[in-house]
């Protein structure tokens, strides 16, 4: 066997050059941690509730603590745009002292990494707003610091241990996958941090619902219970659900059954099939969906999947013969699928054409700030982090054990309608739009027309139904 | 979910399935036969690229599935740019056919005469590069691409309705397939590429220059997997990770088939593609399992797989190392010292250093043993696992399990987890080691797959995708393990035991024997060993360390989900292993722990870190193959070289290599 390591002839200048390699990168390692140690000291300080205590002095007699909080707020007013293009890096400054600090773990790679990117977006024009209009929370600048989970449970919960501990969070948003959800909403009842995620599974607000997490993003049966009645009054009694074989979608399909089954028309859920996560290759479904009698698919399949589930359709001319309904049709998925998606019913998650002044200042802003439309994940952390804002400033602190007593109940008028946020599951209570998806009008994905609004209490599920025990903070 | 609907659905499906069976009509046969023929075609593409560059080169191309997506997403910046998809059809393959190319020159051609192992990591790490890549460029979005109008809605053949872009896809695909089967029969190019499969000495006596035809069949390769990702793009969607599944799928078809034999490839392409179309309907609930199955029987009952040419030789592929770098004692001085300085961490908490690093750093231990029970069995046996994540997983589930049922206590997981990841590597171990290099890469890689399919479909067992959190640990009650500081001592003491059990075993009798097995297994079973024996034992071993390295983790993540399963953290042990130095079992220590340190350090700077790690991991395949700890002994090497030469001139006479005990114990040996 031929030796590539044959010494004496280039085995020195090799080892030279890895050995400088080598102890240049220890070196600069060894630098670099240090540097990052000592950057995270401040944070951590300041996290203290010291310096809470201080805002809350400024507040009461607007004293030198307004003016040095407006200090702040002129340094501080920068950072959120920082960090707007900000790939993970702790806001390019070490945190003034007194800013409340928004810890916000999104997934920035992997498969959902586009819904990430949508939330940093939300969540960046949100503290805006919040510093700008709001006067920041209880008086102090807002500044945001992002994480990605790269979509790993471990790994967000790591990032969120991260925002909390490093950083110094004061409030965890984000989040997009349901397990990467549960299992940072997990650790933060644990280390009692208020959590507002986008993501989530029923249980989240239901079996495993926790003091400290708040969800304003629609639960699994409310959008079963929007979606399914409507259908089945609508478009047919023969029903054939297809979902992804993972917790997402298993949600859907239990959830969608429940309704259909539940529903007191006579309704024939034909049957019932799936595929693993990631699946590309419907042929075989959609074949046989198009030999049944069904009279409408639920897709219980979401991001990549539910464009190539779409995209296959329409080659089978599947939508001509059967009407397809999805809970997941977002403004990203119907640009990449064009005029494909046209003709598709489904949940309006977000009704962005809605001319409600509180949507209309949402969009302004946002696409002011960004030269974009947003979409469900912006609009979903837009709205939790301005009702957070609004708990903290009525409970005149940031505090968990303050602010979760002012966020129960709360009520707000959202992009997305009025909406109470329920004390006994901390999901939030509101209508729900269902339409269908129409040729593009003012910008170029496709549309939709709302087709009925099922009202929020029709919506939700009753508190004694969601398996919710709330325990003590 | 109530146990009741599960088991009703269970049979639903299976009465379903008969319905169907009974039910069965023309027009499902016509989707049946169509959909498989066109899903098939895309496998043929696929998988005989990557059976041919086996075949010839030896190289188990990992970056296949790449390949697939820079096919794919090449299409649709030619389809952005001109407009046509034909066009595309035509210059997106080719243009990976160049980036293959470029890519086998400057990186495989120069480890050709290394060990599989090797080229299995460069194009791991070759993956983890190109797939950064492709997100920096295009972004991490799924790309849309039209179908050509020409070829978009559906065509009438007889009762049915069939897209008319999947009945190009099965026409053109059969296309390059029977043009690439004439290439090989009746080309010159086909004919050396055949002869080298076969012997590839002899060819070279004839005094062909295998290294270009090398590169011509990477290419060609290379060519098909990105016609196949053309093909695909239009239906199945453009997005990063979109390589992924049909890689697997791939792996499975070219062991079916028989490794090196485009023939076979065709014909499992093709066998596997009606099995996965006809699953889906007969047979829905075994969907995630059936092609695992099917791998598994064939390497029972014919390993060269249907027309498989390439002999599964038992003692092939072996590791050699041309410097035998020894394991560093304990009771070295450097280690104490190491060990003390570790120990003192913990006590500057709050003061010196914040809490979150002392996490981190217990983490860093946690990855140095898991890459330690990986060095176990690769640098002492030479056997390529690619699935070492099982025994992680497994490890952690355990745990999970039973803290989540039957009691809080550490010690009681502890036990439930050894004693599962020993028994999973001892079935594994007696399945696969009976085969050597590849394959056992291969089979590894497939049973981790395995475990992960289940974990992710099981919800009500492991939690599903959504994981399992568990509440609180303790070791015989009083210790609580969610303390960062007990973690860490907990973290480091396990560490430094599998450490010194290691060293103890690998300096034993039965290490011996392992080593000799490394060397020559023909050799050892010459001198009356049962290999088989040692090496599932040696296997089982490391299944151990691997399962508590699982068990540290999820102690101190509280939580567990099936990623923990998924092959890339078999691929990311291997990067600390080979980072750190095969067979020294200090070198994977290391290498794990820094490979830890540096994801920490690059994430807060670097959004592509997988890329930067991938870099290094080339690099350090070509350049350092030794790892970190190479370096470490060269340095100690240049000492004693000075110290030699300057007594040789002062007194004129040979000396010791080892005088002084502070040098490192390692000699270094030329062996040819």
């Amino acid at each position: 066997m031929v030796d590539p390591d044959k010494p004496g002839d280039s085995t020195p200048n090799r080892r030279t050059i890895l050995k400088a390699v080598g102890a240049s990168g220890v070196a600069t390692l060894a630098g670099l941690a240090g540097c990052a140690g000592n950057g995270e000291q401040t944070p951590t300080d300041g996290g203290d509730g010291g310096d809470g205590g201080d805002g809350g002095d400024g507040g009461d007699g607007g004293d030198g603590g307004n003016g040095s909080d407006g200090g702040d707020g002129e340094d501080g007013e920068p950072t959120p745009t920082e960090t707007e293009t900000s790939d993970g890096t702790p806001s390019g400054t070490v945190s003034a002292e007194g800013n409340v600090v928004v810890g916000s773990p999104v997934p920035l790679s992997g498969a959902l990494a586009a819904l990430g990117e949508d939330e940093q977006r939300g969540i960046n024009v949100a503290v805006d707003y919040i510093n700008e209009e709001m006067g920041g929370i209880n008086g102090r600048t807002v500044e945001v610091v992002f994480e990605d989970t790269e979509t790993n449970p471990a790994t967000g919960r790591e990032r969120a241990r991260r925002l909390v501990e490093q950083e110094g969070a004061d409030v965890l948003v984000g989040c997009v996958s349901g397990a990467v959800t549960n299992s940072v909403a997990d650790y933060a009842y644990d280390a009692g941090m208020p959590f507002w995620p986008y993501g989530g599974s029923e249980s989240t607000t239901g079996s495993s619902c926790a003091p400290t997490t708040f969800r304003y993003v629609y639960s699994a049966s409310q959008d079963a219970r929007a979606g399914a009645p409507w259908s089945v009054e609508n478009l047919g009694t023969n029903v054939w659900i297809h979902y992804a074989d993972y917790s997402y979608g298993q949600s859907i399909r239990d959830e969608w059954r429940r309704q259909i089954e539940n529903h007191e028309m006579d309704t024939n859920i034909v049957n019932v099939t799936s595929t693993s996560l990631g699946t590309s290759d419907y042929s075989s479904y959609l074949s046989q969906i198009q030999s049944s009698n069904a009279d409408w698919v639920l897709m219980g399949v979401t991001g990549s999947d539910l464009i190539a589930m779409i995209q296959q359709a329409n080659q089978f001319g599947l939508k001509q013969q059967k009407d397809l309904v999805s809970q997941n049709l977002t403004i990203p998925i119907r640009g990449a699928l064009g005029s494909a998606v046209v003709g598709v019913y489904g949940n309006i998650r977000y009704a962005h054409k809605s001319d409600s002044e509180s949507n209309q200042l949402f969009v302004d802003r946002f696409t002011s700030a960004h030269g974009q439309m947003p979409s469900e994940p912006a609009m979903v952390m837009w709205t939790s982090l301005l009702l957070h804002a609004r708990g903290a400033n009525e409970a005149g602190s940031v505090a968990t054990a303050d602010v979760v007593p002012a966020l129960e109940d709360i009520q707000s008028d959202t992009p997305m309608g009025q909406t109470t946020i329920r004390a006994c599951d901390h999901q939030a209570s509101r209508p729900y739009p269902m339409g269908r998806i129409t040729e593009p009008d003012e910008y170029e994905f496709p549309s939709y027309e709302i087709l009925d609004t099922r009202p929020a209490e029709e919506v939700i599920e009753p508190c004694e139904e969601t398996g919710c025990d709330m325990p003590s903070l | 979910m109530d146990p009741t609907v599960a088991l009703g659905f269970g049979f639903g499906t299976l009465d379903g399935a008969v319905v169907q069976l009974s039910n069965l009509n023309v027009n499902q046969l016509l989707y049946l036969l169509l959909n498989g023929l066109a899903l098939g075609v895309l496998y043929v593409l696929m998988a005989s690229g990557m059976s041919v560059i086996f075949g010839i080169t030896d190289i188990l191309n990992f970056a296949h599935g790449v390949f697939y997506m820079l096919g794919a997403y090449l299409a649709f910046t030619v389809i952005g740019a001109t407009g046509s998809y034909f066009i595309a059809l035509l210059v997106a393959p080719l243009a990976v056919a160049v980036i293959g190319a470029g890519i086998e020159r400057s990186t495989l051609n120069r480890i050709y005469d290394r060990q599989p192992l090797y080229h299995i990591l460069l194009t791991f790490g070759l993956v983890l590069v190109i797939t950064d890549l492709v997100r920096l460029v295009w972004g991490s979005d799924p790309q849309p691409v039209a179908t050509p109008e020409m070829l978009s809605g559906a065509v009438k053949l007889g009762p049915i309705f069939y897209p008319k872009f999947r009945l190009f896809t099965i026409g053109a695909g059969a296309v390059i397939a029977v043009s690439t089967w004439a290439l090989f029969r009746y080309t010159q190019f086909g004919l050396v590429v055949r002869a080298g499969a076969q012997d590839q000495g002899t060819v070279r006596l004839l005094g062909v220059d295998m290294a270009k035809y090398f590169t011509l069949v990477f290419a060609l390769g290379s060519l098909l997997a990105g016609a196949a990702g053309v093909l695909a793009a239009p239906f199945l969607g453009v997005e990063p990770t979109m390589g992924n599944q049909i890689l697997i799928t791939a792996f499975i078809i070219v062991i079916v088939g028989g490794m090196g034999s485009y023939l076979g490839s065709v014909v499992a392409a093709f066998v596997i593609a009606f099995v996965e179309t006809l699953g889906v309907v007969f047979v829905p609930e075994l969907t995630g399992y059936l092609l695992y199955l099917i791998m598994f029987a064939i390497l029972l009952f014919r390993p060269e797989g249907i027309l498989g040419t390439y002999e599964v030789r038992k003692d092939l592929a072996k590791l050699s190392f041309t410097e035998s770098i020894d394991p560093v004692r304990l009771g070295d001085r450097r280690v104490i010292a190491l060990i003390g300085v570790l120990a003192l961490v913990p006590l500057g908490i709050h003061r010196v250093i914040p809490e979150y690093y002392v996490g981190v750093i217990s983490l860093m231990f946690v990855w140095g043993l898991f890459a330690l029970s990986l060095d176990v069995v690769m640098g002492y046996i030479g056997l390529i696992s690619f699935g070492h994540a099982a025994f992680f997983g497994v490890g952690a589930y355990a745990v999970a399990l039973t803290v989540g049922t039957a009691s809080n206590s550490f010690l009681l997981g502890v036990a439930v987890a050894v004693v599962a990841t020993t028994a999973i590597a001892w079935v594994i171990g007696a399945l696969s080691v009976r085969f050597s290099g590849v394959y056992f890469a291969i089979i590894t890689f497939a049973a981790a797959q395995l475990i992960y399919e289940f974990a992710v479909s099981s919800p009500d067992i492991t939690g599903g995708s959504n994981g399992m959190a568990i509440t609180t640990t303790s070791v015989l009650g009083f210790l609580d393990l969610t303390d960062p500081v007990v973690f860490y001592y907990l973290a480091l003491a396990v560490l430094v035991g599998c450490y010194y059990v290691a060293v103890r075993v690998m300096d034993s009798p039965f290490g011996r024997v392992l080593t000799a097995i490394r060397e020559s297994e023909r050799r050892a079973s010459f001198l009356g060993y049962d290999t088989n024996k040692y090496k599932r034992r040696a296997f089982s071993l490391s299944g151990a360390i691997g399962g508590l390295a699982g068990v540290l983790f999820v102690t101190y993540q509280q939580f567990i989900s099936p990623d923990a399963l998924y092959w890339f953290v078999s691929g990311d042990a291997l990067f600390a292993m080979i980072f750190g130095g095969i067979g020294t079992l200090y070198g994977p220590v290391l290498g794990g722990a820094v490979l830890k340190g540096l994801e920490e350090v690059l994430l807060t700077y670097v959004d592509q870190w997988r890329l930067v790690l991938g870099l290094i991991l080339v690099l350090f395949v070509i350049f350092a193959p030794r790892g970190l700890a190479s370096i470490f002994v060269g340095v100690g090497e240049r000492l004693e070289e000075t110290d030699i030469r300057q007594l040789l001139r002062e007194r004129g006479r040979d000396t010791d290599a080892e005088t002084d005990a502070d040098n490192p114990p390692a000699t270094s040996e030329e062996r040819r």
